[in-house]
């Protein structure tokens, strides 16, 4: 097997700031899928600093973020192959494009997103519809939403992104 | 019209699929034929309580049982399919 160079979904896209929003891609890490439940798994998971979430609840551990993507499963964001013996894990790390907005993102998103994001914060995820595609958002620290949309999907969720900040942005320039 | 997800709460319509009738979640024996084909082409069209299938296409992914009421459009029960 030859070494390969791995690349993130928007590779070579510069951070875009506006209206006090900062809209960028995140390094490209590791991230398994998790599925499964059991006294096995929590013990596995708790070498890691981590619980299987609760729904609509992700945390950070020690080995790396957690995240509820459904019933009896969970994205962790880090090494997952630990895990493999006590749950059905899959190697996810390039089946997904992983944006992060900083600053105001409740307003952005209530543009694009049919959920009621006000209060939403530290330690809570979504999975939702973004525009039309399927995403995960989650929160780990304030003022900060990580966003996973399939990779395939990297460019237009950027470029819906991208517009909604666009509108809020033009907006607060004619004082509305 | 908004349906409150076991999993995720309450949610847009837009995230859902509509499947069609609970009826689907019961099969009839294997060689009984009217049985199949009532259940492939016969439903019912009741005015009031109705229990239908939907899944949570932009959410969590999860088959739903949902009751309403096609009279008042009273959402009552919204419950997984799962297990």
């Amino acid at each position: 097997m030859p070494n390969l160079i791995a690349k993130s979904a928007l590779f070579g896209q510069a951070p875009l700031t506006l209206g006090g929003v900062t809209l960028a891609e995140a390094p490209l890490g590791e991230m398994f899928s998790v599925a499964g439940q059991g006294k096995a798994l929590d013990k596995a998971l708790g070498k890691l600093g981590l619980v299987m979430p609760a729904p609509n609840s992700c945390a950070v551990g020690t080995g790396g973020v957690i995240v509820w993507t459904g019933r009896d499963q969970a994205f962790l964001l880090g090494d997952g192959s630990t895990l493999a013996e006590v749950a059905a894990v899959t190697d996810q790390s390039d089946g997904w494009a992983h944006l992060t907005l900083e600053g105001d993102f409740v307003a952005v998103l209530a543009r694009l997103v049919p959920v009621d994001l006000r209060g939403f914060g530290v330690g809570q995820a979504l999975r939702v519809g973004l525009g039309h595609m399927q995403a995960v958002i989650f929160c780990t620290a304030a003022a900060r939403a990580d966003l996973l949309v399939f990779r395939s999907m990297a460019r237009t969720a950027w470029d819906e992104i991208a517009h909604a900040m666009q509108h809020l942005a033009a907006r607060r320039v004619v004082g509305l | 019209m908004r349906l409150t997800c076991p999993l995720c709460g309450p949610r847009d319509r837009r995230e859902f699929y509509y499947s069609g009738s609970a009826d689907y979640l019961t099969r009839p024996a294997t060689d009984d034929a009217a049985g199949w084909d009532n259940h492939l082409h016969l439903r019912d069209n009741p005015a009031g309580e109705t229990r239908d299938l939907w899944y949570h296409e932009t959410g969590c992914a999860q088959w739903l049982l949902v009751t309403r009421d096609t009279v008042t459009h009273v959402i009552s029960k919204v419950e997984l399919v799962a297990k």
